[in-house]
């Protein structure tokens, strides 16, 4: 069967039928059943999500594991909606592609966040220029050594990273032991912090 | 981050047996009888109207009272297919709704166009704003009982879900405002018992369904 219920790919009737079978038993309780069908919806769905991914750009490393676990929670928290009259595939599709929209948009919200903050940082450069002798690139290295020095250790140690040594997030992240999360919030900060304390200086 | 394997044997290990949801229709309908009884006991304490005899002679009480209540159970239909991931929305029920709610916003524009200067006036009447709040709250505790009901399913598209809440909301609430006050004045009617509320209720919908029907 392929087109619009097997979205992955082709899917054969009888896999349908036997993930079918397992969800009704799952409904009933029953563990062995529910262990069979989840780690079998996880391996039909896999080239799924990472089939849509490429479909919509975003690499796939970024974030695929963590939809598939998403939609194994989906499918666990909504199993009452599951009819057993109704077929599996659709259903199971169904899930997934809301929590792959799901995924993308959450992450294309936090990427416009940090299109923002690396705006702000861009912003905070401005300020080493305020020494008229920081025009040269060492000269701007040694105004923002100075900014840097009017910040808490940890909004100094992310900025320098991320903006002076140029590292990911993810880079940095992994650098201090920090969350990803947090690195950007903290770059957030210390940008504020930053701008708070410069604002007006040189111009 | 937590590995698949160790996930699956969680999830097995919360695994309680779960009663499938009944049929969409069955699924609509309930929250659909509890609406219409809470709107119809709003409708009671604060009277029927007095001319309803005089009224439902007339073509407009029907347009307006009938097609409400149309719209009303097939938004909730909708409402209620929505709630099944896979299930495929028919599309004569969207063609319907969307046709309906055109046409009775038609109707009610080219009812308003024939009105001579005084019952365009009533329209905006300030006693209007009274049916307009009534409407309102009649649609919220509509809402309220969808909200709660309608989060038990697993809509793919909470947006759309919550719009489609919206417009039954109304449409319940402006039926039931009909039954109330025993204003003939059509642009009255249109403005304030059902187009102001719809707009309203539809961005509110649409707003609350995003935060309240994502899972």
């Amino acid at each position: 069967m392929t087109g619009k219920n097997s979205p992955g790919g082709s899917i054969r009737p009888e896999t349908e039928e036997r993930l079918a079978i397992l969800m009704r038993q799952s409904q009933d309780g029953d563990r062995a059943a529910y262990q069979r069908l989840l780690t079998e919806v996880r391996d039909v769905l896999k080239p799924f999500v990472r089939n849509s991914f490429m479909r919509l750009g975003m690499p796939p490393d970024n974030g695929l594991d963590d939809v598939l676990q998403e939609v194994l929670l989906g499918i666990h928290g909504k199993r009452a909606t599951y009819n057993p009259g109704q077929k599996f595939m659709p259903w199971m599709y169904a899930i997934a592609r809301y929590k792959i929209i799901d995924f993308l948009r959450r992450t294309h919200r936090e990427r416009k966040r940090f299109v923002t903050l690396e705006g702000e940082l861009e912003i905070a450069e401005l300020f080493s220029d305020f020494d008229a002798g920081g025009t040269g690139a060492s000269g701007a290295k040694r105004d923002a050594e100075v900014m840097l020095s009017e910040l808490p250790d940890k909004q100094r140690t992310v900025l320098r990273l991320v903006k002076l040594e140029g590292l990911s997030v993810s880079e940095a992240a992994r650098r201090t032991g920090y969350s990803e999360s947090d690195i950007k919030i903290t770059t957030h900060r210390a940008i504020k912090v930053l701008r708070d304390k410069f604002k007006g200086v040189g111009r | 981050m937590m590995s698949d394997e160790n996930l699956i044997n969680r999830l097995c290990a919360d695994l309680v047996p779960v009663k499938p949801l009944p049929r969409p229709a069955v699924f609509a309908l309930i929250p659909a009888l509890a609406s219409l009884v809470a709107v119809a006991v709003c409708v009671a304490l604060f009277s029927v109207r007095g001319n309803l005899f005089a009224a439902v002679r007339l073509p407009e009480f029907w347009v307006d009272s009938a097609g409400s209540l149309i719209l009303f159970i097939l938004a909730v239909s909708a409402l209620g297919t929505m709630s099944f991931p896979g299930l495929k929305q028919r599309l004569w029920l969207v063609s319907a709704l969307a046709g309906l709610t055109a046409a009775k916003l038609v109707w009610f524009i080219g009812q308003s166009l024939g009105l001579g200067p005084d019952e365009t006036r009533a329209g905006l009447d300030p006693v209007g704003w009274k049916c307009f709040a009534m409407a309102a709250s009649f649609a919220a505790l509509t809402a309220l009982v969808g909200f709660y009901w309608f989060r038990k399913g697993a809509t793919p598209r909470p947006a759309v879900s919550g719009l489609l809440l919206g417009l039954a909301a109304i449409s319940l609430g402006a039926a039931g405002v009909n039954m109330h006050c025993p204003s003939l004045n059509s642009l009255h009617i249109a403005i304030m018992h059902f187009t102001a509320p719809l707009l309203v209720g539809l961005a509110a919908g649409t707003f609350a369904g995003r935060r309240a029907f994502h899972w």
